[in-house]
């Protein structure tokens, strides 16, 4: 990976921090509900219970699937966070940049969404409580070309439905 | 003198020097040919129509070039009655091509002759005939007829392109002539459409597109427009391609754990696992004797052709050069795979002979995917962006120069040719 694609990440994860705020409120407002309330106390005492991860996308480098320590890490905070949530279930989705066959780019996606399913399989999480899919290279989050815009669509995104 | 050893020279070193990143350009010189079509006067319209279809598809073949009518010596009418051939040789002519259009009832007729004046030799002669309404297709007929007799292969005048053009998030199917005229939609609204594949006999298209955010194999009916999805499993559902009888559907599919080549039996409708391997397998592309299926697969580390046999048996390797070679199509004929190759980091359209040798470039293109051959193997279209715009093109399979066959202003990509 080079270096500009590697600070791409950086910053993405800064802002995604950034904003980590205000994500775990939006998380308790909508948990709100009579039934689920004894529940939330409950997790909300405890020291153990897992944040919601700060990141739910991790990248790849061309052509590969395979996930490096920084993606390891997004998906540990992931794993964790379902673990604790087992009322919720996603959608890994795959994605690739525009360079190379758009016919192979689908069945590289699909691997990406794929290994990321496995790591958090392997991490506890339930496999019937994820699904995936491939976009391929059909919607990618930056549109346009060059090494920074590749960087950010060769990636699979953990969705809650 | 010298000039023309320097340039036999550079021909030379340009075709044997394959490993260089070269386009390969045939030696082939298109041929001069003198067009010549009359008819009553109450038809002059109708026989301009001809003429200027006839002219559009041979030269677009780009196998001849078109003489200017100006510089004929001889009289058309005449030439019509008792050909002179010298008339022609002086001017360069290498055919000489007379078509008579009549209307007898309510049917056209074109009375075609093709003469070699360097030979001094009448070729070949045909009358054919359509009804009233067929005045396009009789003009493609007698383009074939001329292509058949001076080449030796088939013409592929009378046959239809599909391609996709996406307009935001939706995307249309559209079909047009081989020529371009005829252009309409077909099919709307498509949640992506990807890998569009024709059916032999041409009623049925087998499509890859998403449901909801889940993507599914339909097959479509021309006729009715009716969508009918044959592949909806868990993972992927991509690359739908028939084989040659039109009976089955090769296709890829993950709900195994990983993207392998599956058959759908269009009869029976039912699935059966046709690859075993932890890599990627996708893109299938059948033999045209039925006999084998060619795909890419990453199962050595980066996505290469390969090609298994039906009856089974261990898949064997066709794409030896570079790290990145996907979206084989085999040719009509059966003699070469044209597909997707990276090179010295641009991707390009390339074909190569089913045991690897023989390597030729055709193309380079910023998104250059998606290879089509035409019925007869002697064309292929491919999609490419030039200033943003995906179009897609048209290049002889034995060189040549590309050419755009949708509009410049609109976006095209995934053509299909009809069989």
């Amino acid at each position: 990976m080079n270096k500009f694609s590697k600070f791409t990440i950086a910053a993405l994860a800064a802002a995604a921090l950034l904003s980590a705020g205000c994500a775990k409120k939006e998380v308790v407002s909508s948990e709100a509900g009579p039934s689920t309330q004894p529940v939330r106390t409950t997790m909300a005492d405890s020291s153990m219970a897992a944040e919601k991860p700060s990141s739910n996308a991790v990248y790849f480098a061309f052509d590969k699937s395979d996930l490096d320590a920084a993606s390891r890490a997004i998906l540990d905070a992931n794993a964790a966070w379902l673990s604790d949530n087992d009322d919720i279930t996603v959608t890994v989705e795959g994605n690739c940049d525009e360079r190379g066959s758009r016919e192979y780019n689908l069945a590289l996606g699909q691997r990406r969404a794929d290994s990321v399913k496995d790591y958090l399989v392997a991490n506890g999480v339930d496999a019937s409580r994820i699904d995936t899919v491939s976009f391929g290279e059909e919607r990618p989050a930056c549109k346009g070309s060059g090494r920074a815009c590749w960087a950010q669509n060769r990636r699979a995104d953990i969705v809650s439905r | 003198m010298r000039l023309l050893l320097l340039l036999i020279f550079i021909t030379l070193s340009t075709t044997l020097s394959a490993v260089e990143f070269d386009v390969y350009q045939s030696e082939y010189r298109p041929l001069n040919i003198a067009l010549i079509v009359d008819s009553g006067a109450e038809h002059e319209r109708e026989k301009m129509q001809l003429y200027h279809v006839v002219k559009n598809d041979l030269v677009s073949s780009q196998s001849f070039q078109a003489l200017d009518p100006l510089s004929f010596i001889a009289d058309s009418a005449s030439t019509m009655e008792q050909i002179d051939y010298v008339d022609w040789r002086i001017i360069g002519a290498d055919l000489v091509a007379t078509c008579r259009l009549t209307k007898t009832g309510q049917k056209w007729q074109a009375e075609v002759k093709i003469h070699d004046p360097f030979r001094s030799k009448l070729l070949a002669v045909s009358t054919l005939s359509r009804d009233a309404t067929g005045l396009r297709v009789l003009s493609h007929q007698v383009a074939d007829f001329i292509y058949r007799s001076v080449i030796g292969v088939r013409g592929h005048f009378n046959s239809q392109i599909l391609y996709v053009t996406k307009k935001g998030e939706k995307s249309d199917l559209i079909y047009m002539d081989q020529d371009g005229a005829n252009r309409q939609t077909v099919g709307k609204n498509f949640t992506l459409l990807l890998s569009p594949d024709w059916a032999p006999g041409g009623r049925f298209v087998a499509l890859n597109t998403y449901v909801g955010n889940r993507p599914r194999l339909e097959t479509f009916d021309l006729t009715t427009g009716e969508r009918v999805s044959f592949g909806s499993f868990k993972g992927l559902n991509s690359t739908p391609e028939y084989s040659p009888d039109g009976r089955y559907i090769a296709a890829a599919l993950s709900y195994t754990g990983n993207a392998e080549i599956h058959l759908y039996d269009v009869e029976q409708r039912t699935w059966r696992q046709f690859t075993h391997h932890p890599g990627i397998d996708t893109t299938p592309t059948w033999s045209p004797d039925g006999k084998w299926i060619a795909f890419t697969s990453n199962r050595n580390g980066t996505p290469q052709i390969y090609r298994k046999k039906l009856s089974g048996g261990q898949a064997e390797r066709i794409s030896l050069e570079a790290s990145y070679n996907t979206s084989p199509v085999w040719a009509p004929h059966g003699d070469r795979i044209a597909f997707i190759t990276l090179k010295n980091w641009e991707y390009a359209l390339a074909t190569v002979h089913i045991d690897g040798s023989g390597l030729r470039y055709l193309a380079t293109g910023d998104r250059i995917e998606s290879p089509s051959w035409s019925p007869n193997g002697q064309m292929l279209l491919y999609s490419a962006e030039y200033g943003g715009i995906r179009r897609v093109y048209r290049i002889p399979a034995w060189g040549g120069k590309a050419e755009p066959v949708t509009p410049g202003n609109m976006d095209a990509s995934d053509p299909v040719w009809s069989r």
